[in-house]
C-alpha cells in the first residue's frame, strides 16, 4: 500500500476549502488548509506536503507569489493550480513557473482532482 | 538707368520698388505683413500712375524669387489680387516654382491672366515685357502707314494733275492718270481710317458718307471728275475719267466703314466678302495693268482704274478687313505670323516686284530684237522694190538710147532692140512696148508714105497704113509701132485724143521725163496695170540734152506680175501684211494678206518713187516678228511663273501661319485645360490639405532617403516637435522609437527603413519619444509611396495607444473577473452537488438523489453557459489566442467521448467513431480544438432524438476535401465531420445558425436546452485556425457539419 500522501489546500473561499477537504479525506488523505499564501508557506515551513491545491487570486500573498516561493525550495512539492481565472495567458504562466497542471474550478469534477493527486 | 528708389533705406521694409523707363519694378522679399502688402499697393498704385500721367503704358516687373510660399500671408494675397487688377498693359511675375500655383491663383482670380504672365527666368520675363510693348507700336505703326499711304497717293495725285506732273499722276508714265475726284476721295478716305482707328464713329460715319455720295455721283452721268481741272482732264482723253470700277469701290469701302461698328455674324460676314471684293478688284486692276494684260481687266471696261488708285484701295481694302478681323479676334490675326513667315511674305514681295521687273525686260527686249529683225525686212523689201525699179528703168531707157543714135528707127530696128532685151520676158509685169510718133499735121504724108513703105519687117511694107481717128489738133500722137506685133491693127491709131494720154505725152515732152499713168483698167487682162510714158528724142549728141522730141515709147505694166517680180527675192514671208497704194489714190494696188499672229503689231509705211508717181508701201507685222517662239513666250513665261511662284509662297505663308495659328489655338488650349487642371489641382490639394490636417492620427510622409516631407498637425500634437522642426529632417534622427522593453530601436529596423527597402507594408508597435523625452506607446502602419512602380518613400500613420491599451485592459480585467466571481459559487455548487451524488456523505434516497442530480445538472448547463460567455467575450476583444501544441485529436475524442458517455448511454444513442489510430498530431492549441469537436458532438447528440445515430469521423482530407472547401490545396489538412440523424435545421434558416445567439425554430420548440452560442464559437474558432466549417442538413433527416483544419496551424 502506498504510503498515504499529505495535501495542502490553499484556497480563500472557505466552501470550497472544506468541499476539497471533504473530498479527499473521505478517501483517507490527510488534508490541511491554508487560507492565503502566507499561511501556505507557513504550513510547507512546518510540515512535508506532497500536493498542493493552490488558489491563484488570493489575500495577502497570491498564488503566483507562492509558486515563486516553492520553486526556491528543495523539496518541491506537486503544485496543481485551481482557479476560476481562464486567462489563457495565466495559465501558460504558472505551468511555466511550476505547477503541474491547471485546473478551472468550475469546469472540473473533484473526481479529476482527486485521481490526479493520486496519481501525483 | 535707375529713377526713383523707393523703401530701400529703411531696413524693416524688404519690399523694393523702382523705376527702368516704362518698367516698374516691384521686389517682394521677406514676409509679408499686412501693413507690408497695403503699402506695397499703394507704391504700387502710385507707381503705375506716374507711367500712365507721363502718357506711357506702364510695364511691370514683379520679382518674387525672395518669397518664400509661407510668406504669402492672407494680407499678401488680397494685395496681390488688387494689384493685378491695376491698369497696367503687362506684369511679369518672376518667381520660384514654389510660387507657380498661388500666384496663377491670383493672377486668375483677378481676372488678368490675358495682362500677366508667371515666369521662371527673369530674362525670358523682360523679353516678354518688351515684346508687350513694341506689339502696340507695330500695331499702330500699321495703321498710321496705311493711312498715309493712301492719303499720300491722293495728295500726290491732286499735286500731279495741279502741276502737270505725270510721274505724280501716273506713277508709270505709259499708264492712265488718277482722276482728281478720285484724289480727293483718296484722302478722304485717309481721314476715315484715322477716324476709325481712335474709334471716332461720327466722324468715321460722316466720311464714309461723302465716299458713298461721290461714287453715287461719279457713277451719274455728271462730270464731277471735271469739277476740279474740268479743261485738263477733258484734255487728257477719256483714260483721265473717273472709272465706273473706282466709284464702285469708293461706295463700297463706305458700306464697309459702316459696317465696321456691328458685331452681327451676318455684318462681319458682309464685311469680310466685300473686303475681299476691293482687294480681288483692285490687285485684278493693278495686274492688269503693269502687265499690258489687257484680258485682266478687260473682264469689264468698268474696271479700268489708275494704277495709284487701285494701289491705294487694295491697301485700304485690305486694312479695313484685316482689322475688323483683329477686333473681333481681339487678337492680331498676324499676331500668329512667325518669323519665318514674315520672311515667306517679304520674299513674296520681293518675288512680285522681281516678277514685274523681269517681265518688263524681256518685254523691252523682245520688242527690240522685233522692231531690228522688222527695220531689216522693211529695208530689205525697200531695197528689192527700188533695185528692180531701177532695172526697168534702164531697161526702158535704152529705147531712148536706140532713137538718140540714129536718124530713124524702122520697125525693124525697134522689133530687134525689143527682141534684144526681150522686155517681156526679163521685166515681168511689162505687157507691152509701143512707140508712138509725134508728128505734125503737115508731115502726116512724110510720116505715112515712110511707114508704108517700111519693109524691114513686112516684105510688103504697110500699104494699106491710114491714120485712123485723126486728130483735129495741129499735133498728133500716132501709134506706130507695136513690139511683137508687126502687122498690129492698132498701128496709126492716132492718140492724141484718148482721154489722159495728151497730158502725159505734153507732160513727158516737157520734162524730158517718164511719165507714168496712175492706175489703169487693163483691158486685155482685165487686170490693173499703168502705162509709163518715155519721151523719146532724135538723133542728138549726148550733150545736147534739150533735142527736139520725136515720139515716145509707152510701155504698159501688169502690176500683179510686176510686184511678184518685185518681191520674188525679198521675202513676202506669211508673218508680214503688205499692202502697196499709188500715190494718185488710196486704192491698193498690190497686198499681201497673211493672218499675223498676235493682234499686237507693229506697221511700217514706206514711200518709194516710181517713175514721176511714188507708191506707199505699208507693212504690218506681229509684235513678235522675226522672234522665235520660245523667245515670243519668254515674258509671259516670267509673269507666269514669277506669278505662280508667288501663289506657292502665299499658299506656303497661309499654310505655315494657319498651322502655326492652329499650333498657338491648341497650345492656348492647352494651356487653358492645364491651368483649369491646376485650378481643380489646388482646389483638391486644398481639400486634401484639410483631409490631412484632419486626420486624428499622425501622418509622416519620407521620402526614398527617409527625410520628413510632410507631416499633418496631429504629428505636432503627438509629438511636441513643431512642423519646421520635423520637416527636412531624416526620420531617425529627430524621432526616436523605443520596443517594449525601452531598448532604443536601430534605424534599419524601423518600420519606415523596412517599407522604404521592402515596398511592403509594415505594422508596427512601438514606443516613440517626444519632444519633452516622453514614451507613448504607438501603433504603426507603415505604407510604401509608389510613384511610377518605384518606391519614392513612406506614408507612415501611427496612434497613440495608451489610452487603447488601458481600454483593454481593463475589458480584460473585467473579464477575468466576472469569470471568477460567477465562477466561484459555481464551483461550490458543482462540487457539493457532486459530493452528494457520488454517495461519500452517505447514500441518498432516490428521490433525494434525482433532485441532486437536477440541481447538479442545471449547474453544468450555467458553467458551459459561463464558459460560452467567455470565449465570446475573447472573440470579440480579441483575446482568443491560438497557443499552438501537437495535439493528439483522437485523445481529445477519447476525453470528449467520455464525457458525453453518460448522456450517450442515457438517451441510447447509436455513436459511430471512426478516427484511424495513425491520424496526424495538429499543431493547433488544444483548447481550440477541443471547442470545435465538443461543441460539435454535443449539438449532435443534443438535438438527435433517443436511439438516433451520431457518426464521427476524423481523417487526412484529400485534395478534393480542399478543393471542395475553397482551401490552399499545397497544406495538410484534417477532415472532421460529425453526421446525426437528428431533427435537421430547416432549409430557411441555414444560412444564420453560424450567427450569435441563434437557435433554430424546430429545436426551440422541443425541450432541449442550449445557448445558441455553440456554432457561433466553433466557425470563429475553425476561421481562426485557417480551417473552414460547412453543413448538410434536412429537417427530421439529419444534419452533417465538416471541419477541415490545417494540420500546422499558425500560433498567435
Amino acid at each position: 500500500m502506498a504510503k498515504q500522501k499529505r495535501v495542502l489546500v490553499v484556497e480563500d473561499e472557505r466552501p470550497l476549502a472544506n468541499v476539497l477537504k471533504l473530498k479527499l479525506e473521505h478517501d483517507g488523505i490527510e488534508t490541511v488548509i491554508a487560507q492565503n499564501g502566507k499561511q501556505c508557506m507557513d504550513a510547507l515551513a512546518s510540515g512535508h506536503f506532497d500536493v498542493i491545491l493552490l488558489d491563484m487570486l488570493m489575500p495577502v500573498m497570491n498564488g503566483f507569489q507562492v509558486l515563486d516561493e516553492i520553486s526556491k525550495m528543495a523539496d518541491k512539492p506537486v503544485v496543481f493550480a485551481l482557479s476560476n481565472l481562464s486567462v489563457t495567458d495565466d495559465q501558460s504562466k504558472v505551468l511555466a513557473m511550476g505547477a503541474k497542471k491547471y485546473f478551472i474550478k468550475s469546469d472540473t469534477p473533484l473526481a479529476v482532482i482527486l485521481d490526479e493527486i493520486k496519481n501525483a | 538707368m535707375m529713377v526713383v528708389l523707393n523703401n530701400k533705406s529703411n531696413s524693416s521694409d524688404t519690399n523694393a520698388f523702382w523705376r527702368e523707363g516704362d518698367v516698374i519694378h516691384v521686389r517682394l522679399t521677406g514676409r509679408q505683413t499686412a501693413h507690408l502688402a497695403q503699402r506695397a499697393l499703394v507704391d504700387f498704385k502710385r507707381f503705375i500712375n506716374d507711367v500712365k500721367n507721363e502718357g506711357h503704358e506702364p510695364l511691370v516687373y514683379v520679382d518674387l524669387t525672395g518669397l518664400k510660399l509661407e510668406d504669402v500671408t492672407v494680407d499678401a494675397r488680397l494685395a496681390m489680387k488688387e494689384a493685378f487688377k491695376q491698369p497696367y498693359t503687362a506684369l511679369a511675375a518672376v518667381g520660384k516654382i514654389r510660387l507657380f500655383e498661388v500666384a496663377m491663383y491670383l493672377i486668375n482670380a483677378s481676372g488678368a491672366n490675358k495682362r500677366v504672365r508667371y515666369f521662371m527666368n527673369g530674362r525670358a520675363a523682360v523679353r516678354w515685357l518688351h515684346a508687350r510693348q513694341t506689339s502696340t507700336v507695330e500695331k499702330l505703326a500699321g495703321i498710321v502707314l496705311v493711312a498715309a499711304i493712301i492719303g499720300l497717293v491722293g495728295l500726290a495725285g491732286l499735286l500731279g494733275w495741279a502741276t502737270n506732273n505725270e510721274y505724280l499722276s501716273r506713277f508709270v508714265l505709259e499708264l492712265r492718270p488718277i482722276n482728281p475726284m478720285a484724289a480727293v476721295s483718296l484722302i478722304i478716305l485717309c481721314f476715315a481710317i484715322i477716324a476709325q482707328w481712335y474709334r471716332q464713329r461720327r466722324l468715321t460715319n460722316i466720311a464714309a458718307g461723302v465716299l458713298i455720295v461721290i461714287g453715287i455721283l461719279a457713277l451719274l452721268p455728271t462730270n464731277i471728275d471735271y469739277w476740279l481741272f474740268g479743261q485738263q482732264v477733258l484734255n487728257a482723253g477719256v483714260h483721265a475719267q473717273f472709272a465706273s470700277s473706282a466709284a464702285r469701290l469708293f461706295i463700297i469701302i463706305g458700306i464697309l466703314f459702316w459696317l465696321q461698328w456691328s458685331n452681327r455674324k451676318i455684318a462681319r460676314l458682309a464685311h469680310m466678302i466685300l473686303a475681299v471684293i476691293v482687294v480681288g478688284a483692285a490687285l485684278l486692276n493693278m495686274y492688269g495693268l503693269l502687265y499690258a494684260q489687257s484680258f485682266m481687266y478687260s473682264l469689264s471696261p468698268a474696271l479700268v482704274m489708275s494704277l495709284p488708285l487701285s494701289l491705294a484701295l487694295a491697301l485700304c481694302g485690305a486694312a479695313l478687313g484685316l482689322d475688323k478681323a483683329r477686333r473681333h479676334k481681339q487678337q492680331n490675326i498676324f499676331g500668329h505670323t512667325s518669323r519665318l513667315g514674315w520672311m515667306i511674305a517679304l520674299i513674296l514681295i520681293i518675288v512680285q516686284i522681281a516678277t514685274y521687273s523681269g517681265w518688263m525686260q524681256a518685254v523691252n527686249r523682245t520688242q527690240m530684237t522685233s522692231s531690228t529683225a522688222f527695220q531689216g525686212r522693211i529695208a530689205e523689201i525697200t531695197d528689192a522694190a527700188q533695185t528692180r525699179i531701177r532695172a526697168y528703168t534702164d531697161a526702158l531707157n535704152g529705147f531712148r538710147g536706140l532713137y538718140a543714135a540714129s536718124d530713124y528707127v524702122d520697125q525693124g530696128e525697134f522689133e530687134a532692140y525689143y527682141n534684144e532685151t526681150q522686155l517681156t520676158k526679163n521685166y515681168p509685169g511689162v505687157l507691152a512696148v509701143s512707140f508712138i510718133a509725134k508728128v505734125d499735121s503737115k508731115d502726116l504724108p512724110a510720116f505715112l508714105a515712110t511707114h508704108r513703105a517700111d519693109k524691114s519687117i513686112v516684105p510688103d511694107g504697110h500699104p494699106s497704113l491710114v491714120i485712123q481717128q485723126q486728130s483735129k489738133s495741129q499735133t498728133h500722137y500716132i501709134a506706130t509701132y507695136i513690139a511683137g506685133n508687126p502687122t498690129s491693127t492698132s498701128m496709126g491709131v492716132d492718140l492724141t485724143d484718148s482721154p489722159g494720154r495728151l497730158a502725159a505725152y505734153q507732160k513727158a515732152e516737157s520734162t524730158s521725163d517718164s511719165v507714168s499713168s496712175g492706175t489703169v483698167h487693163l483691158a486685155s487682162s482685165n487686170k490693173d496695170g499703168f502705162f509709163v510714158t518715155i519721151p523719146v528724142q532724135g538723133k542728138h549728141p549726148a550733150a545736147q540734152a534739150n533735142a527736139p522730141v520725136i515720139g515716145f515709147v509707152n510701155v504698159v505694166f501688169q502690176y500683179d506680175d510686176l510686184f511678184a517680180n518685185i518681191f520674188k527675192s525679198a521675202s513676202l514671208t506669211n508673218d508680214i501684211k503688205l499692202s502697196i497704194a499709188d500715190s494718185s489714190s488710196s486704192k491698193p494696188i498690190f497686198s499681201v494678206n497673211h493672218t499675223l499672229s498676235t493682234n499686237q503689231i507693229q506697221a511700217r509705211d514706206i514711200q518709194i518713187p516710181a517713175v514721176d508717181h511714188t507708191w506707199d508701201i505699208s507693212i504690218k507685222a506681229a509684235s513678235d516678228f522675226g522672234i522665235d517662239k520660245n523667245a515670243s513666250r519668254l515674258p509671259l513665261t516670267i509673269l507666269f511663273a514669277g506669278q505662280a511662284f508667288s501663289v506657292l509662297l502665299l499658299i506656303i505663308f497661309l499654310v505655315q501661319n494657319g498651322a502655326r495659328r492652329r499650333a498657338l489655338e491648341l497650345a492656348n488650349d492647352i494651356t487653358a485645360d492645364l491651368q483649369q487642371e491646376r485650378n481643380e489641382a489646388i482646389a483638391t490639394q486644398k481639400k486634401d490639405d484639410t483631409i490631412f490636417s484632419g486626420i486624428a492620427e499622425g501622418l509622416i510622409i519620407t521620402n526614398k532617403n527617409g527625410v520628413i516631407t510632410r507631416v499633418n498637425e496631429a504629428v505636432v500634437s503627438l509629438l511636441g516637435f513643431t512642423m519646421a522642426e520635423l520637416v527636412g529632417k531624416k526620420f531617425n534622427e529627430i524621432l526616436l522609437a523605443y520596443d517594449q522593453k525601452g531598448v532604443k530601436i536601430e534605424p534599419a529596423n524601423r518600420p519606415i527603413t523596412r517599407t522604404i527597402k521592402t515596398g511592403r507594408v509594415v505594422e508596427q508597435r512601438l514606443r516613440y519619444k517626444r519632444k519633452d523625452g516622453t514614451l507613448f506607446d504607438a501603433q504603426l502602419t507603415n505604407s510604401p509611396l509608389i510613384i511610377g512602380g518605384k518606391v519614392e518613400g513612406a506614408i507612415e500613420v501611427f496612434r497613440d495607444i495608451t489610452k487603447e491599451q488601458e481600454l483593454d485592459r481593463a475589458k480584460s480585467d473585467f473579464v477575468s473577473l466576472a469569470s471568477h466571481q460567477l465562477r466561484t459559487p459555481l464551483s461550490a455548487i458543482n462540487w457539493y452537488s457532486e459530493m452528494l451524488l457520488s454517495g461519500d456523505m452517505g447514500k441518498m434516497p432516490k428521490a433525494q438523489y434525482d433532485q441532486v442530480r437536477e440541481i447538479f445538472e442545471g449547474n453544468q448547463r450555467m458553467i458551459e453557459l459561463v464558459d460560452s460567455l467567455l470565449n465570446v467575450s475573447r472573440i470579440e476583444v480579441g483575446k482568443l489566442r491560438n497557443q499552438a501544441q501537437n495535439t493528439s485529436l483522437n485523445e481529445l475524442a477519447d476525453s470528449l467521448l467520455r464525457e458525453l458517455d453518460g448522456t450517450i448511454k442515457a438517451r441510447k444513442i447509436n455513436l459511430n467513431r471512426k478516427t484511424p489510430s495513425d491520424l496526424p498530431e495538429v499543431f493547433a492549441d488544444p483548447k481550440l480544438l477541443r471547442m470545435i469537436l465538443q461543441n460539435l458532438l454535443s449539438n449532435a447528440i443534443k438535438y438527435t432524438a433517443d436511439k438516433g445515430t451520431v457518426n464521427l469521423v476524423i481523417r487526412r482530407a484529400t485534395a478534393n476535401d480542399a478543393l471542395h472547401a475553397k482551401l490552399p490545396h499545397n497544406k495538410p489538412y484534417l477532415f472532421i465531420s460529425v453526421v446525426d440523424t437528428g431533427y435537421g435545421i430547416p432549409k430557411t434558416q441555414q444560412s444564420k445558425i453560424f450567427g450569435k445567439l441563434y437557435r433554430a425554430d424546430n429545436v426551440q420548440k422541443l425541450d432541449v436546452e442550449g445557448t445558441g452560442l455553440g456554432l457561433y464559437i466553433v466557425k470563429e474558432v475553425v476561421d481562426m485556425l485557417g480551417g473552414r466549417i460547412w453543413f448538410d442538413s434536412a429537417e427530421n433527416v439529419g444534419s452533417s457539419f465538416y471541419v477541415m483544419i490545417p494540420v500546422k496551424t499558425q500560433p498567435s
